[in-house]
């Protein structure tokens, strides 16, 4: 597997197929005399933010500490990926995870949920 | 019986183009300043849209992929972030336009302002995306665009000069007004060849679960979809070039030309009019506010798509309500929804060679597309049409400045 090609901004789904957001970064482990290992699969926007700019990172760390402390980087051991394909399946389920997808659960509880016809 | 259903998002993808505010302001002035002189670019544009289309239908229905998930995925978030900011700013300005639009048929219709319409317009089509589903959007629109035929029905009663008209279907330059001439152009050519057709046609693919087995419906929904909004597109011109251009009228503003359908029709030509117009840019704004959610969405990996409710989806119905909340301002503001539109078609040509020189790339991916990767001609389409995107969007600032008058 080729990291960059075949692993970096792919689409990451759970076990239920809903989307977990897109690998955002990777996180390897330098070690003497052996190649490099990957330990992580990082998934948030500030990380995204990072490989954009250093500047437009800085504002988005700002801006969601102050506005929006639900958006969190949510980081995966490459042990969970099941999959590789167009999309990366990993082995959780977000739903009954409350570490994942919180921005998501938090704005249809509070906000998107609370709209008349917004529930089924 | 089931691909004739799938017409309806050919059908509903082609409003957006040709059927909205600037495409009806554009083809009305187009016909009324130079009569059939400025069809070939509609012609041009039809071609370029079809083959677009049918590549990033192609894409949904071999891999279950959009062209922007392809797109993140093949040249990574630094690239992504670019088309997507640029196109998000372009869909918010065009679907401005659109509330616009509506709330200035619905001016025509009852007499009543344009900013008295905005906001109601506005929650109108915020309620359709809310409560409805893909397949109700997409059928409801197509089915009611089907009343914008009343400008065919129109463009054959007043007996056009058949060989005139077609003449003027291949390109040519003018020398007089060269500098308006070439700015309606990249204007109509703009406004058809739009990046948001182009991601949302691959979105609606996706939504409808196209299939491999699906691609020869595929070809023909983007070729008939985009052929009939460019017969409708053709026929305002031909209309415009028959009853505004004798009488002298520009069309500068919608309210010059709102009679024009009165000549061929004396009863029902202002009702076909303002109707027209209405279902047009309530169309393209469903279609516009669908396409910020979607190019959202499919870059950050959230789920995505109409048919579910806006609770699953709450990151997806947050795009398109915020995109909504902002998008009547400028008709609040009194801002005249035919010069906004001109602008945003101008920003439109600019956006346009970043969203499709990638299919370059992703149009030739493997993974995506298995054996159905494109062909050498299909190639060689795509690499004309990315010439022809940078030219417009080199051309487009400066004309704007010497040639809006």
């Amino acid at each position: 597997m080729d990291l960059v090609r075949d692993l970096l901004d792919v689409q990451l789904v759970d076990r239920e197929g809903q989307g977990l957001g897109r690998v955002d970064g990777l996180v390897l482990r330098l070690r003497e005399g052996a190649p490099p290992r990957l330990v992580a699969l990082d998934v948030g926007a500030a990380v995204a933010a990072r490989r954009v700019h250093p500047r437009v990172a800085a504002v988005l760390r700002w801006f969601t500490r102050r506005v929006l402390p639900s958006v969190r980087t949510v980081r995966y051991a490459p042990a969970l990926i099941r999959d590789v394909g167009i999309d990366v399946e990993l082995d959780v389920v977000a739903s009954d995870d409350p570490r994942l997808l919180r921005f998501e659960k938090w704005l249809s509880r509070h906000v998107i949920g609370k709209i008349p016809g917004g529930r089924a | 019986m089931k691909n004739i259903s799938k017409i309806g998002l050919g059908i509903l993808t082609s409003i957006g183009g040709y059927l909205e505010v600037g495409s009806i302001g554009t083809a009305l002035q187009a016909g009324a300043q130079f009569r059939y002189g400025l069809l070939w670019a509609l012609a041009v544009g039809t071609v370029c849209i079809a083959v677009l289309t049918e590549m990033t239908g192609r894409l949904a229905a071999v891999s279950q992929h959009t062209v922007v998930d392809a797109m993140r995925k093949r040249f990574g978030v630094a690239f992504q972030i670019w088309p997507l900011a640029t196109q998000v700013v372009v869909d918010l300005f065009v679907l401005a336009s659109e509330i616009g639009g509506a709330a200035l048929a619905l001016q025509f219709a009852t007499g009543v302002s344009i900013r008295v319409w905005a906001i109601p317009t506005a929650l109108l089509v915020w309620a359709l995306l809310w409560f409805g589903t893909f397949a109700t959007i997409e059928n409801g629109v197509a089915l009611l665009g089907l009343i914008t035929l009343c400008f065919v029905v129109a463009a054959v009663t007043l007996g056009p000069d058949w060989h005139d008209a077609a003449r003027n279907l291949l390109p040519h330059t003018r020398s007089d007004h060269a500098a308006h001439y070439a700015y309606l152009a990249v204007g109509i050519l703009g406004a058809t060849i739009s990046p948001y057709l182009v991601t949302f046609y691959s979105s609606g693919g996706v939504e409808e679960h196209w299939k491999a087995k699906d691609l020869t419906p595929n070809r023909l929904v983007a070729a008939l979809g985009m052929s009939f909004g460019a017969l409708v597109a053709m026929a305002v011109v031909v209309v415009a070039a028959l009853v505004l251009a004798p009488r002298g009228i520009r069309a500068d503003t919608y309210q010059e030309a709102a009679f024009v359908l009165t000549i061929p029709f004396p009863r029902w030509g202002w009702t076909l009019f303002w109707m027209s117009l209405f279902i047009g840019c309530v169309g393209a704004a469903l279609e516009l506010a669908l396409d910020a959610s979607y190019i959202v969405a499919q870059s950050f990996g959230w789920d995505w798509g109409e048919s579910q409710r806006p609770a699953e989806e709450a990151r997806f119905a947050m795009v398109y309500t915020l995109g909504l909340a902002v998008a009547p301002i400028p008709a609040l503001a009194g801002i005249d929804p035919l010069k906004l539109t001109m602008f945003s078609m101008a920003l439109t040509v600019v956006v346009l060679p970043i969203v499709v020189a990638p299919l370059l790339v992703i149009m030739n991916d493997k993974q995506y597309l298995k054996s159905h990767t494109n062909g050498v001609a299909s190639n060689v389409a795509v690499a004309a049409i990315v010439a022809l995107a940078f030219l417009l969007a080199a051309v487009a600032i400066p004309l704007q400045i010497v040639g809006a008058g």
